[in-house]
């Protein structure tokens, strides 16, 4: 392979105990890629469940535990956002599906521990939409300004509406009524997931079933054009695969079968073999051999694996390696091209190159104008 | 060893290969630049600094030039922190600054195990006195003066650290930042000082920076005992003097000036009441004239 050794936070996470063996200059460098890439509280929660935060050298332990203040921060402004929607849609009776992060706590899957939120995602069926949107604008929570191409684009092509945020708290909170673009050659049949719906016994809330968070986050962090955040999310999915598969023998035949159900065996395979390549999660070997049917020809295999190990280590200087331009543009390319068809995706590229620098300009000079006069 | 022991040869090298890894005020540091100006920033500022001899650095930062093609035409520097640009860049001759304020930057955003209060720390006689200040206050002039008498030492011109769990201040001495008129004002108070050369036209105006005494670096091991809290208000020919101000109405005033108050959740609330109540308050409000601040003050910790 092209990167031959794991990079010091995969080892940190997936075998702990060898930080017991690290020297100063170890450390300098598992600091400053856990601060790259946002992991700096997860990695504190493993070293706690494993009973080894006293190894952490007593001068460096502050950037774990700042770091994981700021997660409990986020926590709980997660969880009561999550209280404060369910209630708030209950009068409309809707209950929310919640979607990744604010998924991962209503189900207490071990990858919420350390990690931080940025926002608060929920999934309402199609035919509630309005009302949904309605009844969140009544209880304080408004639509982020846009501008008409935007969002008409929104309405017209995009899985969700424009996100909308509370007033007073400010949580950004993304209403989907599909999990991928309506537009996307990868769209999931919503309806299946739907019909999979699981209710957490512990916390009451709704989320997708195990096999479909796999997947809907696996879909979301492949089919993206933007990896700033990827270690973290592949991180996740190492997590509940390692969860799942612990829980319950049958899962990874029930994740591949339902990879091949939903229509998104290659999105899977390229995201089994890249936690394997980073995380080493340990996937059985037969399960390897079943999924080869879903990977593309040798030349094109290669090269994808190639561009997403690229993108998915940490964003930092001692993980990104020389071809890191290459496989970024490559993955931006095909995120648009599967995100939309040629026909919609040129006059949109076009709208975004021309026309909207030059509303933005008009918009500037009419703001300045008006400082001037007033 | 100390950063003035190392010749300007040497210390370009490391800037501009391996690093420059030294203790800036209570965190470490590791600064890569080519941009000659925080070469001669660095040596006027931080000469009575320890290097760091250990392999490890809390923060790696890199102030560089963002493209050669604009060095001719405007150009920038900009700052990053482990690789990542956390601001926009700026204007090539306010890459001192620039280095100053993201080092703040890096304290306020990452370090969540203390309470960080917007204050400046002076101390004497195992007194802290934290100066919280809106700016425009004089905190920072008032800091400056107090930093140049003898008998004070300076804990921090911007950020008051509190350790609630030892119920100390941590040190973090580095230059004092002035803007504007109190540059002048410092210079002809404490003509002996050494300050940086002064930048234009950056969003604060014209700031300057002047270098921490070797007692006040060579105490930032040893923590204060914080005593007052002074919330310094600065009106031309205005002398007012001290008065004293409710702990509730501090309260509200310490939770607006801290950085990570609403982080800290309830050990935030703990934390500043734990140091109100080991704590006097006053109102300060004073008409520039240092003489008679600095009396003020010396009668407070007296």
């Amino acid at each position: 392979m092209l990167v031959a050794n794991t990079p010091l936070s995969s080892q940190l996470l997936t075998t702990p105990k060898c930080i017991t063996l690290w020297d100063e200059s170890t450390w300098d460098l598992l600091v400053q890629q856990g601060y790259a890439s946002g992991l700096l509280a997860r990695m504190y929660s493993v070293l706690f469940s494993e009973k080894l935060i006293d190894s952490i050298p007593s001068h460096i332990i502050w950037h774990f535990e700042s770091a994981y203040k700021l997660y409990q921060a986020h926590y709980l402004d997660v969880v009561s956002e999550m209280d404060k929607l369910s209630q708030a849609l209950n009068i409309a009776g809707i209950t929310p599906v919640f979607l990744k992060g604010a998924g991962y706590i209503a189900n207490r899957d071990n990858c919420y521990l350390g990690r931080l939120f940025a926002d608060v995602d929920i999934y309402i069926p199609k035919d509630k939409i309005t009302s949904a949107e309605q009844i969140l604008k009544w209880q304080g929570w408004e639509s982020k300004q846009l501008d008409d191409y935007d969002e008409s684009y929104y309405r017209k092509w995009m899985h969700e509406i424009p996100p909308m945020s509370h007033k007073v708290r400010g949580m950004t909170v993304d209403v989907h009524h599909s999990l991928t673009p309506l537009t996307s050659k990868m769209a999931m049949d919503v309806a299946k997931l739907e019909n999979n719906v699981v209710l957490s016994s512990e916390t009451g809330y709704k989320t997708l079933a195990p096999e479909d968070r796999v997947l809907h986050s696996a879909i979301h962090l492949l089919l993206d054009s933007e990896f700033s955040k990827g270690f973290r999310d592949l991180s996740d999915l190492d997590i509940m695969l390692r969860e799942f598969s612990g829980d319950n023998s049958e899962f990874w035949n029930l994740l591949v079968s339902r990879a091949d159900d939903l229509a998104i065996g290659r999105v899977l395979y390229y995201c089994l073999m890249s936690c394997q390549q980073i995380f080493k999660t340990p996937i059985p070997q037969d399960v390897i051999v079943d999924i080869k049917k879903f990977s593309p020809s040798k030349v094109i295999d290669k090269i994808m694996l190639a561009c997403f190990h690229a993108v998915l280590l940490p964003n930092h200087s001692s993980c990104i390696p020389r071809y890191i331009n290459i496989a970024s543009s490559l993955l931006f390319l095909r995120s648009h091209w599967l995100k939309m068809p040629m026909h919609i995706l040129i006059p949109h590229l076009f709208h975004k190159s021309f026309i909207t620098p030059f509303t933005e300009w008009n918009k500037q000079k009419k703001e300045i104008e008006q400082n001037l006069n007033g | 060893m100390r950063l003035a022991d190392l010749n300007k040869a040497e210390l370009v090298k490391r800037l501009s290969h391996q690093g420059l890894c030294f203790f800036a005020g209570g965190f470490s540091v590791c600064l890569h630049s080519k941009v000659p100006a925080i070469a001669d920033g660095v040596l006027s500022q931080y000469g009575n600094n320890l290097l760091n001899e250990a392999g490890f650095s809390d923060f790696h930062i890199k102030i560089n030039a963002t493209s050669e093609l604009r060095r001719f035409i405007r150009p920038r520097v900009q700052f990053f922190l482990n690789g990542n640009a956390p601001f926009y860049p700026m204007p090539y001759t306010q890459a001192f600054p620039l280095l100053e304020w993201g080092m703040n930057w890096c304290v306020t955003n990452h370090c969540h195990e203390y309470l960080v209060i917007h204050a400046a720390v002076v101390e004497k006689n195992g007194k802290a006195i934290i100066l919280p200040g809106t700016p425009g206050s004089g905190k920072s002039t008032l800091c400056a003066a107090l930093a140049n008498t003898p008998g004070w030492r300076l804990l921090s011109d911007e950020l008051a650290i509190y350790n609630y769990k030892s119920k100390m201040l941590v040190p973090n001495p580095r230059p004092v930042s002035l803007k504007n008129q109190s540059i002048d004002v410092i210079k002809k108070f404490a003509p002996s000082s050494i300050f940086s050369p002064t930048v234009h036209d950056t969003i604060k105006g014209s700031v300057a920076h002047m270098k921490p005494s070797l007692e006040s670096i060579d105490g930032t091991k040893k923590g204060a005992v914080p005593a007052f809290v002074v919330f310094p208000k600065y009106i031309a020919e205005n002398n007012t003097g001290l008065e004293q101000v409710s702990k509730g109405d501090a309260f509200i005033q310490l939770a607006e000036h801290s950085f990570n108050y609403q982080i800290l959740q309830s050990d935030g609330f703990k934390a500043i009441a734990s140091l109100l109540d080991q704590t006097s308050c006053y109102k300060y409000t004073y008409d520039g004239d240092l003489a008679v601040a600095i009396k003020q003050m010396e009668l407070l910790v007296c």
